[in-house]
């Protein structure tokens, strides 16, 4: 929950989605810390053990806040500045190497 | 007594990487108080740039023996990983499916299939290893897609696999459940010898124990020559990249160059530089690992790279292993090869007899310090 000292408060002024629900965010901040700051620590899982994963380091190094932004996958979400209408949902599974449902090539 | 506080052990390590570790364990499970002394994180720490590959197949085309070695190491991997994986609950996620060779061009797989035909010829019944065309390959890879420009390559069956993290992870853990002990940030700057006893001085103090082991990679050849062994290794960089986590998209690794870890990350690796003390990396270097990667699978051209690193890997004069037991002070050893992860399983197994005053196991014997004084000079 926000401080009602934090000057950012004035500014919530853009409105994203995570997980169908709409959250709010301040211009210029990162999709973890508007999750963060609306209650939201699970981010994600762990492919391979189901673990639950959230925002740890905020500088884009230990790669636990990963999730999936308008349908790409592995995303930083403490590298990634909030933009309207932008869709983010937990990563819980990994990324899908080849695109579409071709078996050949990139 | 203080249990926490690190005691003189029977034997005393030097070197805490995946050599060290290995001999370290196989010690401490035959009841041996183990302690190891490892460097700083600024040290040139050749496990740094292990891949994770237990190799067989590109073993000892010169050196029936190293072959032999290596061959042996791959035979004792399953149980090593599987009680690794009992006694520590880290799964050091071994597999030994074998390995995938990828040729590029015709030129390329013409010299290749030579190659292994050759291996074959001089190693004999044992060695197996197929080449393959395009279109058996592409059906052993499954989805992924080749390369235009793959013509052909092999499979051996004979290789494998361990994650490098973890199988570190396991070899510390259970050399302290069997009451070892591993201090990091303890470099070794003397090693006096009095009446049986070696004592391993450093500004952190000192430790004492009657058997003594240096792994020390690039550290060896000064500490060796304080117990009067004259052994020689010189830094051969390794460049290396690992991926973002995806989709597990191949199921062997590739030619040396391409694995996949359990959690999805993918490694690109590994160059092989003479560059002196040098651990940096280089763009010129890491993008002929990337061609080299999308050449073979066009896919990964949209991953991420997370990150790249280099390490310097201890090569000795003929490029083979060292195992040698100082003449002059009995009871110190030195050890040092390239292949720590393929022959991990070999140095726990048949190291610690050794050390602790059995006799060297045949196997051994092709690798001590004396094939040098018999070799031409260069």
């Amino acid at each position: 929950m926000r401080s009602q000292h934090d000057p950012a408060v004035a500014a919530s002024n853009v409105t994203l989605n995570f997980e169908g629900v709409p959250i709010q965010a301040s211009e210029g901040e990162t999709v973890a810390t508007a999750l963060l700051a609306s209650g939201e620590k699970v981010t994600g899982t762990r492919a391979v053990s189901g673990r639950a994963r959230g925002p740890y380091c905020l500088i884009g190094i230990c790669h636990e806040c990963l999730v999936e932004i308008d349908d790409n996958s592995n995303r930083r979400a403490c590298l990634t500045t909030v933009r309207q209408d932008m869709r983010v949902r937990r990563q819980t599974a990994l990324r899908r190497l080849m695109t579409g449902n071709r078996t050949n090539g990139p | 007594m203080n249990s926490s506080t690190p005691q003189n052990p029977d034997v005393l390590i030097v070197g805490g990487g995946v050599v060290g570790t290995s001999i370290g364990y196989g010690l401490a499970v035959d009841g041996a108080r183990v302690g190891i002394l490892d460097g700083e994180d600024s040290d040139f720490s050749a496990s740094r740039g292990n891949f994770g590959m237990i190799s067989i197949s590109n073993k000892g085309f010169n050196n029936i023996p190293y072959y032999r070695l290596s061959f042996v190491s791959s035979r004792l991997w399953p149980e090593f990983a599987s009680t690794l994986r009992e006694r520590t609950g880290i799964d050091p996620a071994f597999d030994l499916r074998g390995k995938i060779y990828l040729s590029v061009g015709d030129a390329e797989f013409a010299a290749h299939a030579d190659k292994v035909a050759e291996y074959g010829r001089r190693l004999g019944a044992g060695y197996s290893h197929d080449i393959l065309d395009r279109a058996d390959l592409q059906q052993m890879l499954g989805n992924v897609g080749l390369g235009e420009r793959v013509v052909g390559g092999s499979f051996s069956p004979l290789d494998g696999l361990a994650e490098p993290l973890r199988l570190h992870s396991c070899l510390m853990t259970a050399i302290q459940q069997s009451r070892g002990w591993i201090l990091r940030d303890h470099r070794v700057s003397q090693i006096r010898y009095q009446g049986g006893v070696f004592t391993l001085v450093g500004p952190w103090g000192a430790f004492s124990a009657p058997r003594l082991v240096i792994a020390a990679g690039l550290g060896t050849p000064d500490l060796a020559s304080q117990v009067g062994i004259s052994v020689n290794v010189r830094p051969l960089r390794g460049q290396m990249m690992v991926t973002e986590g995806v989709e597990h998209s191949f199921p062997y690794p590739i030619s040396g160059l391409l694995r996949q870890n359990p959690e999805g990350t993918i490694m690109i690796g590994v160059s092989t530089e003479e560059v002196g003390y040098n651990d940096r990396t280089s763009v010129e270097i890491l993008q002929v690992l990337a061609m080299k990667a999308v050449e073979r699978l066009p896919a990964l051209r949209s991953v991420q790279i997370n990150r790249c690193w280099a390490a310097l890997r201890p090569r000795t004069d003929d490029g083979y292993p060292v195992y040698e037991e100082s003449s002059e002070h009995p009871g110190a050893f030195v050890v040092t090869c390239h292949s720590g992860i393929t022959l991990a399983a070999l140095h726990n197994h048949l190291l610690p007899e050794w050390i602790l005053g059995g006799p060297k196991d045949p196997l051994l014997e092709p690798f001590g310090l004396g094939r040098f004084k018999n070799a031409l000079p260069a």
